[in-house]
């Protein structure tokens, strides 16, 4: 377990350091001048570019520079946004909690939606419950993000003015509940829905391949009450793969939920990713990319180190 | 204690149990023996009111009086279990995979004692010890597949009379296990039988198993009674002709010694496999030669698969050495691996996991031509050769039966005309006609291709039949190998022997340390004097040359 623990996290710390180098060599490889260009953009006069190049250091050779990179990322130090003149480091620590907050408070809800959509749509294939939940699956999975944000926005602020939802920027629970609350129902609801639509079809389909084993059958024969039968025998059995397609999900949506922080104009990282790449703050992008290929990596490995408590069959070495 | 009267079983408009009646009292065993497709695992069903929806019944259950087809399905929860319990076929899947064994059986107590957790998980640990299972405060805390097979179908019948149930049904109960342990298993039920009086419906398609532990036989053939009586007037003087064709197939001749083999086509030296903490193989040396069939057997644990697994992954063993057609394994370009891959073929105990659903028989059996570099054109060809009708290459597998199924998974074989065939349990999910059919079909192809087969089964009347050489595989080694006439009329090994009999043998003692490791189970070690005995403990013995057992104290040799 530990040595399998050790394993995966000099691993997942050799595909960051590839992420890393690829980032580097895509915006900083070739000649000094093309590069200031490139950063600074195509009509930018031509004292900006000089400055670049030398605030930069473009000038110095490339291996030279990647170290400097590479140590910079070993201390936290992401660089300087060019726009804000705010280290990098700060500005995701800014944008950090909107997201955290909005994936995890989402990832609880569409668990519940998506599991409990799919035990009861399981248990009684093919019935009439099951067809209606199949019918708003499909609803769900085809609804773009972006349609379902505004239809809720619009319901929120002209046709129920008084429910007190409204989109706009993060507010820290420690601060302000009430606001807190107010900005984040509706983006919860918002991905918990698209997301729970995938998870009811997951679960569903895992949970009619449980139902159909053996050892259900066994359950039933020896006199153990359906509720049992379908929780306990079923349902624990069928939720290794959701737990696995929900650490990954949580682990991609962390690195920014980029359509859903927009609409609700939800100060996250998504957020700070697409202001970065419109403005060609290049610091910033490179910062997000490697954070989002963290979380990914991070995911990975506490989803494997999940599935062995979830199936004692599963040895980790 | 059960009165089936008339009763009709069809799935849609397909009939799978026609005005069947029978009844058992209590404290008898009733043997329901059929072939697979007979009706006898969906009687069971309806008994347990087990049926899926799609199934409808007519005629009457009575489970001690009580009307079990019109009963709710809350009573019948109330019932199952306690008053009527079954013991499923194939353990291997009729535990919940994520809990432990114990938990599971203190589950089935729970369901219907108000106890606490613990005095529930007490009688667990005490129902385990109660079929045989060693240490079994430590098994009840070990999860499913934690467990052999044998082990694991003890554990279902602890859990089945958990609650002392006036029922019991045995589905197929030794089906999946091998001779020893399935003469434990038959022991059990005997004790639970003695223990709590139950009425015991036995459903199996084995007659030794009927001759062994029934009291009355009943007969069944598509979904209908083909013949009833007491064992002894069944299997003896058997009035219909079907009940002597099950008989017939039961009992298997003699064959005459093929011709001599010409050449070493497998060499197998010290081969040694360790995982962490067992000696799956521990130094195995044999040789298969041109034109002959080995037979291995060895209970379940005793390393077959293993064995099978490292000659066939073709890479360079822990220790020992893998010599394929004049190739050391351990040594072979890219070029050659492809070659020794063509020439050694592998057909799968259970074609319903080694064909591929999705993919039709014809590309099945045409993907090793392809991966190869032939044209896919022979394909209709080797399924005639295989006896199946050209025009199958259109279908999948689910659309076909067993049998089917593994002549297509022979076929896939053949296909490259390879010279060495590795057949792991080729019959043994096979209905008796079924699983003759498809001997005979191994025996044409080998006798029309010069093939040679390593063939692996539990089953002895089997390898008597087909092998020219025998090995006798026990805890990671050869026990005896030799002639099969010799094997199976003068067995060498005291193991053999146990084997031969299918006496019980307890299956879980640890494997000592140093010298025999049949010690603890050898009915001749607990028999000698000390002095020869010391040998036992502190010499590992060999396969000696003339006898072909590993024994210190075989016949052939002074004590």
């Amino acid at each position: 377990m530990w040595r399998f623990l050790i394993r995966r996290i000099v691993f997942g710390i050799v595909v960051l350091w590839l992420v890393a180098t690829t980032v580097f060599l895509l915006f900083f490889a070739g000649p000094a001048d093309s590069v200031a260009r490139r950063l600074a953009g195509p009509r930018a006069p031509i004292e900006v570019v000089e400055q670049i190049k030398d605030t930069l250091g473009l000038d110095r050779p490339l291996f030279t520079q990647y170290a400097g990179f590479l140590g910079g990322l070993l201390r936290g130090d992401l660089g300087t946004s060019f726009i804000s003149q705010t280290p990098v480091s700060t500005l995701i620590l800014q944008s950090l909690p909107g997201t955290l907050w909005l994936v995890f408070g989402a990832a609880v809800l569409w668990m519940i939606m998506g599991v409990g959509g799919g035990v009861i749509s399981a248990t009684k294939p093919r019935s009439l419950r099951d067809r209606t939940l199949t019918v708003l699956v499909l609803a769900g999975i085809s609804l773009p993000t972006f349609v379902l944000g505004i239809l809720m926005i619009y319901l929120a602020l002209s046709v129920f003015p008084g429910s007190g939802l409204q989109p706009g920027p993060y507010i820290s629970p420690f601060i302000d509940v009430g606001a807190f609350l107010s900005t984040m129902v509706m983006p919860w609801v918002c991905l918990a829905v698209v997301q729970a639509a995938v998870y009811v079809r997951l679960t569903r389909g895992s949970m009619l391949d449980t139902l159909g084993e053996d050892f259900i059958r066994t359950a039933r024969a020896k006199g153990v009450p359906e509720r049992s039968v379908t929780y306990r025998h079923g349902l624990r059995a069928a939720l290794t793969p959701v737990i696995t397609q929900f650490g990954v999900d949580v682990g991609t949506l962390l690195g920014g939920v980029v359509v859903t922080e927009s609409v609700f104009g939800l100060q996250g990282i998504g957020q700070l990713m697409i202001r970065s790449v419109r403005d060609g703050d290049l610091p910033v992008i490179i910062g997000a990319a490697i954070l989002a290929a963290a979380f990914i990596v991070l995911a990975n490995i506490l989803v494997d180190v999940a599935y062995s408590f979830l199936d004692p069959r599963v040895r980790l070495a | 204690m059960i009165d089936v009267t008339d009763l009709s079983i069809s799935f849609g408009t397909t009939p799978a149990v026609r005005n069947l009646s029978f009844s058992v009292a209590r404290g008898e065993v009733l043997g329901l023996i059929g072939e697979s497709g007979s009706g006898k695992s969906a009687t069971a069903l309806a008994v347990m009111g087990l049926l899926p929806r799609t199934a409808s019944t007519t005629g009457s259950i009575r489970l001690d009086g009580e009307e079990l087809t019109t009963a709710s399905e809350k009573r019948l929860t109330a019932l199952r279990g306690r008053a009527m319990a079954i013991v499923f076929q194939d353990p291997l899947q009729a535990f919940t995979p994520v809990h432990r064994v114990g938990a599971q059986i203190a589950e089935a107590i729970r369901a219907h004692q108000r106890v606490p957790r613990k005095v529930a998980a007490r009688r667990a640990v005490e129902l385990l010890d109660l079929v045989g299972i060693r240490d079994p405060h430590q098994r009840a805390r070990s999860y499913p597949h934690e467990f052999s097979g044998g082990m694991r179908q003890r554990a279902l019948i602890a859990m089945a009379i958990a609650n002392g149930p006036d029922l019991l049904i045995a589905d197929e109960p030794t089906t999946a296990l091998d001779v020893t342990v399935r003469a434990h298993v038959l022991d059990v039920l005997k004790t639970v039988r003695r223990e709590t009086g139950a009425a015991l419906l036995l459903i199996t398609h084995d007659l030794s198993v009927v001759a062994r532990a029934a009291d009355r036989v009943h007969v069944l053939r598509h979904g209908q009674t083909v013949e009833t009586g007491t064992v002894d007037e069944v299997l003896r003087a058997p009035r219909e002709a079907y009940t002597k064709t099950l008989i017939a197939a039961a009992e298997a001749g003699d064959r005459p010694a093929a011709a001599r083999p010409v050449r070493t086509v497998l060499e197998v030296r010290d081969l040694v496999r360790h995982h962490p903490g067992v000696k799956a193989v521990d130094g195995v040396s044999f040789d298969l030669r041109s034109g002959e069939t080995l037979g291995l057997v060895g209970e379940s644990g005793s390393g077959k698969t293993t064995l099978l697994m490292e000659i066939m992954a073709l890479a360079r063993p822990q220790r020992g050495r893998v010599t394929v057609l004049g190739r050391d394994t351990a040594h072979l370009s890219r070029r050659d691996r492809r070659r020794v891959r063509r020439d050694l073929q592998i057909v799968f105990q259970d074609p319903s996991a080694s064909l591929d659903p999705r993919m039709t028989v014809g590309a099945i059996v045409a993907e090793p031509l392809t991966t190869h570099g032939r044209s896919p054109d022979r394909v209709p060809e080797l399924l005639e050769q295989v006896g199946l009708p050209a025009a199958y290459a259109a279908r999948h597998p689910v659309h076909l039966s067993g049998g089917q199924r593994q002549r297509v998974a022979i076929a896939r074989a053949i296909a490259l005309d390879p010279e060495v065939l590795v057949l792991d349990e080729p019959v043994s999910s096979l209905d008796p006609t079924v699983r003759a059919e498809i001997v005979a079909l191994l025996e044409d192809l080998r006798a029309e291709r010069g093939l040679s087969y390593l063939f692996v089964a539990h089953d002895l009347p089997l390898i008597r039949r087909v092998a020219d050489r025998v090995a006798v595989m026990y805890r990671g080694r050869i026990a005896e190998i030799g002639p099969a006439h010799q094997v199976f009329t003068a067995p060498g090994h005291p193991y053999t022997r146990a084997l031969l009999r299918a006496s019980a043998l307890r299956d879980d003692d640890p494997t000592p340390a140093t010298g025999c490791r049949f010690r603890p189970r050898c009915p001749l070690y607990a028999e000698l004097p000390a002095a020869p005995r010391s040998r036992c403990v502190t010499e590992e013995p060999e396969i000696s040359g003339e006898s072909g057992a590993a024994c210190h104290h075989h016949p052939g040799e002074a004590p």
